[in-house]
């Protein structure tokens, strides 16, 4: 730990900075400096962790240095030196927070180590803190997002069922009648999808990853009976295989279930949909495959229609207004597997594509 | 102006279209009334300036091409000429966001909650002269 603790040392007496380098370089990383000014200069310059300034300094003193470090770099860990214990000043910047330690010289050795790992845990935790709430406001923004889409999404198949049920109290042909509970029917299976798919996005969150060897035709067998059982459509893989596939088989195909669902619930004719060509390519370090080219037909009309737009509003964090579940949680998994996704420009073609990665854990 | 209104009904959930058609249908408000499920196919039907309804019922939550854009794009349409039908949108998740984006266009008369109702559509009708 301690080779990581940068330090700068700031004192007006040259050969004070010159001896301090001199006995700690080995331990922690030194810099110095001989005023304010080339204090500041320093910490602008490097990621320092730990400040210990002296207090009587021509131009500005210690404490005045310490309080702007505080204001501007407050990760920064700040040490007080001073040569006589002028307890008031002391007092003073400890309880405003400005310094959190005091040194007085001359200084054993023993007390500035132990100074200076207490201010590195201290710059530690700071920081530690800092990332830990930019995650957690992250995940948070996320989460509320995905809250309000899903409950949009979720009632419109519930608005569908109330209209059918409307209509139904004052129809009196029988035929008309069964028609209405079939579309209720078809709306209660559609709601309960969006049901599943927030059940599937905790599990994508929560379950731990495990890498094992993966049979994509497996995969897809099991696409085909847990997303694709109601929608008759015939699957063809090619799969160019240079090595074994090791990833996360639960992650892996809920990716690429969602993937699939969306690109057949978006086509333009999702009842004249027969077949999706999808290919693969297998080398030792990942798993490739492209949706979008003109050769994957349904995924050509749907990445066109949808996935670019889905795409460029994320990165846009705009409001989701035109979200979709299911790529939602395609993403989710996709990031869950650390694979990535890019948008590729071609010539032949007006359109660009989508290029994926998922990196084959094969060899790790 | 003919005595009943002409309808175009774009909605991306098959069974919604079916749903307000049916809706219309029963009270006689329409006989003249078009299904569109892809968006992009009315928006040429419109650009087309030919055959054009007197009443549009526009979803909004629609993946391909959602109804505020749908708007923005008959709204460039029709820039440098009139045009005589108004826009009703529909959806199924009323968001005051919505209501007030929605009203902002000229174009756009109301905007309604799914599943339709048709007392709120009889005195829309009745406020646009039918």
């Amino acid at each position: 730990m301690s080779n990581k603790i940068t330090i700068l040392y700031v004192d007006d007496e040259v050969h004070n900075l010159n001896s301090f380098k001199a006995s700690y370089r080995r331990e922690w990383q030194i810099f110095t400096a001989e005023n304010a000014a080339k204090a500041l200069e320093v910490i602008k310059n490097n990621e320092i962790s730990v400040v210990l300034s002296d207090h009587l300094m021509p131009g500005k003193t210690g404490v005045e240095l310490l309080e702007e470090i505080a204001a501007l770099y407050p990760d920064i860990s700040r040490i007080l030196i001073t040569a006589h214990a002028e307890t008031h000043l002391i007092q003073n910047a400890v309880n405003r927070g400005r310094i959190h330690y005091f040194l007085e010289k001359p200084w054993n050795n023993e007390t500035l180590k132990q100074a200076i790992i207490s201010c590195y845990k201290i710059y530690l935790t700071q920081k530690e803190l800092k990332e830990k709430n930019i995650l957690l406001a992250r995940a948070n923004e996320e989460l509320s997002r995905f809250v309000y889409s899903a409950s949009h999404e979720m009632r419109a198949p519930l608005m569908s069922i109330l209209g059918l049920v409307k209509l139904s109290e004052s129809e009196n042909d029988l035929k008309e009648l069964h028609h209405y509970f079939e579309l209720i029917n078809e709306s209660a299976l559609q709601l309960d999808g969006y049901i599943l798919s927030i059940i599937e996005y905790y599990k994508n969150k929560n379950i731990e990853t495990v890498f094992k060897e993966i049979d994509l035709n497996q995969v897809f067998a099991e696409i085909k009976k847990e997303y694709l059982k109601n929608i008759d459509i015939s699957i063809h893989l090619n799969i160019i295989q240079n090595a074994p596939l090791y990833s996360d088989p639960h992650r892996l195909k809920i990716a690429l279930g969602n993937l699939i669902t969306s690109a057949i619930a978006y086509h333009k004719d999702p009842l004249d949909l027969k077949e999706l060509t999808m290919e693969f390519v297998i080398s030792e370090n990942k798993l490739e495959f492209s949706v979008g080219l003109i050769s994957n037909g349904v995924l050509f009309d749907f990445v066109n229609q949808v996935f670019k737009k889905f795409f460029s509003e994320i990165d846009a964090k705009q409001s989701a207004e035109s979200f979709l579940m299911n790529l939602f949680l395609f993403k989710e998994a996709l990031q869950m597997l650390k694979g990535n996704i890019v948008e590729v420009a071609t010539d032949s073609i007006k359109d660009s594509f989508y290029k994926i990665t998922i990196p084959n854990q094969y060899l790790s | 102006m003919q005595n009943k209104p002409s309808f175009f009904l774009i909605d991306d959930s098959r069974i919604d279209l079916f749903i307000t058609k049916k809706f219309l249908q029963r009270h006689r408000v329409s006989d003249a009334i078009r299904l569109f499920e892809n968006p992009t196919e009315a928006l040429a039907a419109i650009e087309s300036k030919e055959n054009l309804p007197d009443i549009i019922l526009l979803d909004i939550k629609m993946p391909e091409l959602d109804g505020f854009e749908f708007v923005d794009k008959i709204e460039k349409v029709f820039a440098d000429s009139t045009h005589e039908f108004k826009v009703i949108m529909l959806s199924s998740t009323l968001d005051f966001r919505d209501e007030e984006r929605a009203l902002s266009h000229p174009i756009v008369f109301k905007l309604l909650e799914k599943p339709l109702n048709m007392e709120d559509l009889q005195i829309i009708l009745q406020q646009l002269g039918w």
